[in-house]
């Protein structure tokens, strides 16, 4: 799906926390948004999905397949959230409910979109366990949250994003909360599923590396303005603004270089 | 003589029992793990999460009870009560993940670096230690009166690690101190840490998964799995030509800039 961001601004708290963002995602593209903390990145994807936290109101346009988001009514957006955009938290222990089965869960998006009976939910789940390369799917999907591993909950919480085979995927720091084999793991997953599935990809992180990894082009998010955009290449070889610069060199001090070695 | 010296740690955790007639299954959280640290080095450990790295850290600083082994800190061992262990206090001190959790929004921030003054006993004028650690740290001294909410992330990790130093411990122990940090705050930081080392001759152990830090920060690293320790080694040594299969995982799973 295109998704086409035309001047969103975000207000919150007597101050503008997203000044006049626009960015294009063109179908089947993977747009990563980088920014530090306080840049707006995360308000800029909510804003997307109509989850602004209270208080917090946003203008512009935000269109998906030429439909615009912004002001759509509560009922009409929570049929988009989940069945055409599938969203992926930084937190899998949190986004997940405790109390309920894992199978549960992975299928909650095509009970609540009535793409699936009762009957065919546990035959969902345990097909959604198994795209996400869970081991064990049969008996894993009636486990709960707190029996699954750090890695293993936010596979889970990506089965969720992908149960309905949305048209995009948007995902804030799904990554940042895991160590890194699994972080390893989890991004080969994400390219894995986004390939195959041809869904677009907005990839929100305050990694360069994993960034890098992951996205075809970049958004730079500083102070809620957007300050450069463009390919991964250009922007790590040739910044343009200091800011970006900034992240580069910041970025190169502190990750892990082999060669150096 | 080495500052630290562990030998033969075994950590072992007692499982709720599942059957009431049958034995209590036992976890080994650490099962036989020997480490010296020398006076003015920098240590990092690395593993992934459930490796025993944080159970490690625990027994390193008498937070914890080995099973059975010893820790000697430059070669008094340490055992006993908190209150019998307060000269390990005053030779130590801890910078933790998370600063948001760390620091009491209550106090302010000259409150919250004198607190091991206080909890301590130091001797001498804490207003001077504090002010002298706020600048160690790189932090202006108007901030002294502000709350922890009126800071920036960046910000609240120097003012923990202001805390770790305030009493001038002689080593300094990091748990994951950077991966809560974004990307121009931890570059700042990593510099703090290699400053502090050389200026104040810090001997420090850093626990974490971020190879980049280990790389820039670390003269030796230490590398476990399973409770045990896999490899050792010269820093650059290690991962240049890491033999231990976990060691080439993690090497592998890093994050790089193309």
């Amino acid at each position: 799906m295109t998704l086409v961001v035309r001047g969103l601004t975000v207000r919150f708290g007597g101050r503008t926390a997203v000044d006049g963002v626009s960015f294009t995602v063109p179908d089947g593209g993977r747009l990563g948004i980088i920014g530090g903390s306080g840049s707006g990145k995360s308000l800029t994807t909510l804003a997307i999905l109509g989850l602004l936290p209270e208080g917090a109101t946003a203008t512009g346009s935000v269109l998906l397949d030429g439909v615009e988001l912004l002001g759509m009514r509560e009922r009409e957006l929570a049929r988009i959230r989940g069945l055409r955009v599938g969203v992926v938290f930084q937190d899998p222990q949190t986004a997940l409910n405790p109390l309920r089965t894992v199978g549960r869960q992975l299928a909650e998006p095509l009970r609540l979109h009535g793409l699936a009976t009762r009957r065919q939910q546990r035959a969902e789940a345990v097909r959604l366990a198994a795209l996400v390369r869970l081991p064990d799917p049969e008996q894993l999907v009636d486990l709960y949250p707190h029996q699954l591993s750090g890695g293993q909950r936010q596979r889970v919480a990506i089965g969720i994003a992908l149960a309905c085979a949305p048209g995009l995927l948007l995902a804030d720091e799904p990554t940042t909360a895991l160590d890194v084999t699994t972080q390893a793991a989890i991004l080969a997953l994400f390219d894995g599923l986004v390939e195959d599935t041809g869904a677009s990809l907005v990839f929100v992180t305050h990694d360069l590396a994993v960034l890098a990894r992951i996205s075809t082009d970049v958004l730079v998010l500083s102070e809620g303005r957007a300050i450069e955009s463009g390919p991964v290449e250009r922007i790590l070889g040739a910044p343009q603004q200091p800011v970006t610069a900034a992240l580069v060199a910041a970025a190169r001090a502190t990750s892990f270089r082999a060669d150096e070695s | 003589m080495s500052l630290l010296s562990a030998r033969d740690l075994v950590r072992d955790h007692r499982l709720p029992r599942r059957n009431p007639f049958g034995a209590a299954e036992v976890r080994h959280a650490l099962r036989g793990v020997s480490l010296d640290v020398e006076t003015g080095e920098t240590v990092a450990v690395i593993g992934e999460s459930g490796s025993g790295k944080s159970t490690l850290v625990r027994l390193l600083l008498g937070l914890d009870s080995p099973t059975s082994g010893e820790v000697r800190f430059d070669g008094r061992p340490v055992t006993g009560s908190d209150t019998s262990l307060r000269w390990l206090r005053r030779a130590t001190g801890i910078v933790f993940q998370d600063p948001y959790a760390s620091l009491d929004p209550r106090m302010t921030v000259a409150r919250i670096v004198a607190e091991p003054l206080r909890a301590l006993a130091v001797p001498g004028d804490h207003d001077a230690l504090v002010a002298a650690a706020l600048a160690d740290v790189g932090l202006e001294p108007a901030l002294a009166l502000r709350y922890p909410h009126e800071l920036s992330g960046g910000q609240r990790q120097r003012v923990a690690i202001g805390r770790a130093i305030v009493h001038r411990p002689r080593l300094l122990i990091g748990d994951e101190p950077m991966s809560a940090l974004d990307v121009t705050v931890r570059a700042q930081i990593l510099d703090l840490l290699r400053r502090l080392h050389d200026e104040l001759g810090l001997t420090t152990v850093l626990v974490s998964h971020d190879l980049g830090l280990v790389q820039h920060v670390a003269d030796r690293v230490v590398v476990m799995a399973d409770g045990l320790i896999v490899e050792e080694g010269p820093t650059a040594a290690v991962l240049a030509a890491p033999r231990h299969p976990v060691t080439r995982a993690l090497l592998a799973a890093a994050p790089r800039l193309p």
